[in-house]
């Protein structure tokens, strides 16, 4: 029980402490609110605006979410694919070097023209900041299983599907997280780019711009909270799912008895 | 080997930095009494040569100019003009232009005296005077709205041919007041017609992603006749319901224009000048900028269009430039208000000043 209150109150502690020192610089620098708000005035932004927001959220909410599905798919296939043969990995690595070389933003227009003005381009954009760490991480996974575990399997007649699915599979779970744990940071980022670019009416990225315009910094800020916060939760929701995955990784040691020697 | 000079710093001992250092003060304390000295002389002598007064020439008033756009473009042309024609030399004036992190902090950059003066929207001024920034709009640059609705080459731009279509739009402010006019002249209202939120709108024009595109008539023509060199259908705003009032205006950080009067109407009087003769040289104002910003990133056919085009808006209907009107804010203030955008309308003096421009 104190492990989880303790799992839970330290995050707080630290967030509440980025808002504090958030609040002191904005006090002591005299920052004018024009130019930055105080967390305060940030977040009566975002509760006075709530009713707008609030489905605007949801929106790229479902943008982040259906991209992050569909890059951490990608993301595994391409890497299981990958692990196939040297060939493979030599043809499609250097290609998913350069995707993540390319700006986000070079692509986002190009990817409106073709795809429209729905969620489409944004999913596309999402997956495409998410499949990289998920690919790199789930086959750096496949390709460090332990040699003497795989020369065991195939002794004993371990089919080549069969060593897949029981030793190098499992191998990669844990990888796969942190890739998804890291995509799902970024994930928001693509979705608000997408938003940015081109929106059939209004967004979360399009208020924040229009408030931007009308000179309303507490709204610019307090719905950088809300896209903060989207990315935040995913990342816990990631976490979670993580931990119920994978359950081996976060066991809580158990107090030792001590001898009464 | 490295040069003793590059080991020094870690090694000389503290005292023998000091030393140093005060050797260093005193030799530049040196040579700038000797400087100063050798000026004083000449000065003298030049003066009783020429019998003239002794006065040394005053040092020219540094001024801080922030543009409205990240990035350099052709509306720079009249600052260029006065700049390369030393017109602003003449004024007593060092100007330096400086650019936004993002167009909507163009107005911040003013009010926290980051600049002096700069281009800004008209709307910008508005929600500046709303948010009590301190800046004061001081001269129009455009007189006259030039934003409007356009379609691709050989579509009709009408008011019947409005309805149903999808229209791009950049979600900012500007767009957002004049649209609801546009559309009420043609009886339609927001619900008939598809308005999407993007971020470059040529291409998707172009390729026939939007019907139409909002935008103003320099910009967008431009961009059109860059590409494809062919005119593309406009629908002037104002000829079709909306206001007639400007989009951009010279307004300037009001501490600092109070602290110093004389240069800002000294700026003001050199702009006039630079933009009268930009529109009476269109070509040579072009190739001035592009002079200035060799690397401006736009072809000299869309820097000419745009500043063609824009020239058409600059004087008012009796050729003046720069003047405002109380009219022009009182107009831009009541749209916005009808937007929702703006709780209440100030007084027109509370958006303007028209007390720095050149006497007529």
């Amino acid at each position: 029980m104190r492990t989880v209150v303790r799992a839970i109150a330290i995050p707080i502690v630290s967030i509440a402490l980025v808002f504090l020192v958030w609040d002191l610089i904005i006090r002591i620098f005299d920052v004018q609110p024009f130019v930055a708000p105080s967390p305060g005035e940030a977040i009566a932004a975002l509760r006075d605006n709530w009713d707008v927001l609030a489905p605007l959220a949801l929106d790229t909410i479902r943008e982040t979410v259906y991209g992050f599905v569909v890059g951490a798919v990608l993301g595994i296939v391409l890497a299981v694919v990958m692990a196939q043969t040297r060939v493979l990995q030599g043809l499609i690595y250097p290609v998913l070097i350069t995707s993540q070389a390319v700006p986000v933003i070079a692509i986002a227009a190009p990817l409106v023209i073709l795809l429209g003005f729905g969620i489409l381009p944004k999913i596309v954009l999402v997956a495409w900041i998410v499949f990289f760490p998920v690919a790199v991480s789930v086959l750096d996974g496949l390709a460090n299983v332990d040699r003497d575990l795989l020369n065991l399997a195939r002794a004993m007649g371990g089919s080549r599907w069969r060593v897949f699915v029981h030793i190098r599979l499992p191998a990669a779970v844990s990888p796969l997280f942190t890739g998804l744990k890291i995509g799902a940071t970024y994930a928001v980022t693509g979705a608000i780019i997408g938003e940015l670019v081109a929106s059939t009416g209004q967004s979360l990225a399009g208020f924040q711009r229009t408030a931007n315009g009308s000179l309303d910094t507490p709204a610019v800020w307090g719905v950088t909270l809300l896209m903060t916060a989207i990315g935040i939760g995913w990342f816990l929701l990631v976490v979670g799912v993580e931990r119920l995955a994978t359950p081996w990784r976060t066991r809580s040691t158990r107090r030792r008895l001590r001898s009464r020697a | 080997m490295a040069h003793p000079i590059h080991e020094a710093p870690a090694t000389i001992p503290r005292m023998t930095r000091t030393r140093l250092t005060a050797l260093l003060l005193a030799l530049a304390v040196a040579a700038l009494v000797a400087a100063c000295g050798g000026s004083d002389s000449s000065t003298e002598t030049t003066a009783a040569d020429t019998g003239a007064a002794t006065t040394a020439p005053a040092e020219p008033t540094k001024v801080t100019f922030s543009y409205f756009w990240t990035a350099t473009e052709y509306p720079l042309i009249p600052l260029v003009v006065a700049q390369e024609q030393g017109m602003f030399e003449k004024a007593g004036l060092d100007v330096e232009v400086i650019f936004p992190p993002d167009p909507a902090s163009a107005t911040k950059v003013l009010a926290t005296g980051d600049s002096n003066l700069g281009l800004i929207t008209t709307t910008d001024q508005v929600f500046a005077t709303d948010g009590g920034l301190p800046v004061k709009s001081i001269g129009n640059y455009t007189t006259s709205n030039n934003w409007g609705l356009f379609t691709k080459p050989g579509d009709p731009a009408t008011l019947e041919a409005i309805k149903g279509k999808r229209i791009s739009g950049y979600g900012d402010s500007w767009t957002n007041a004049m649209l609801p006019f546009v559309l009420e002249e043609a009886g339609l209202t927001d619900k008939d017609v598809e308005v999407v939120t993007v971020d470059w709108d040529l291409p998707l024009l172009l390729a026939g992603k939007v019907d139409m595109s909002t935008n103003t008539t320099n910009y967008l023509r431009a961009g059109v006749l860059d590409e494809t060199g062919k005119e593309p259908g406009v629908l002037l705003a104002r000829d079709n319901g909306a206001p007639d009032v400007p989009v951009w205006v010279y307004a300037g950080n009001t501490q600092w224009m109070d602290e110093n009067p004389e240069a800002t109407a000294a700026f003001m009087q050199a702009i006039a000048e630079a933009t009268q003769w930009a529109i009476d040289n269109p070509a040579e104002a072009v190739a001035a900028y592009e002079q200035a910003y060799p690397d401006n990133g736009a072809s000299t056919k869309y820097n000419q269009a745009g500043w063609e085009d824009l020239v058409a808006y600059i004087p008012n209907a009796d050729g003046d430039l720069l003047i405002q009107t109380d009219d022009q804010w009182t107009q831009l203030g009541d749209a916005l208000q009808g937007i929702g955008e703006l709780d209440a309308v100030a007084e027109p003096g509370a958006y303007y000043t028209n007390e720095y421009l050149p006497q007529r």
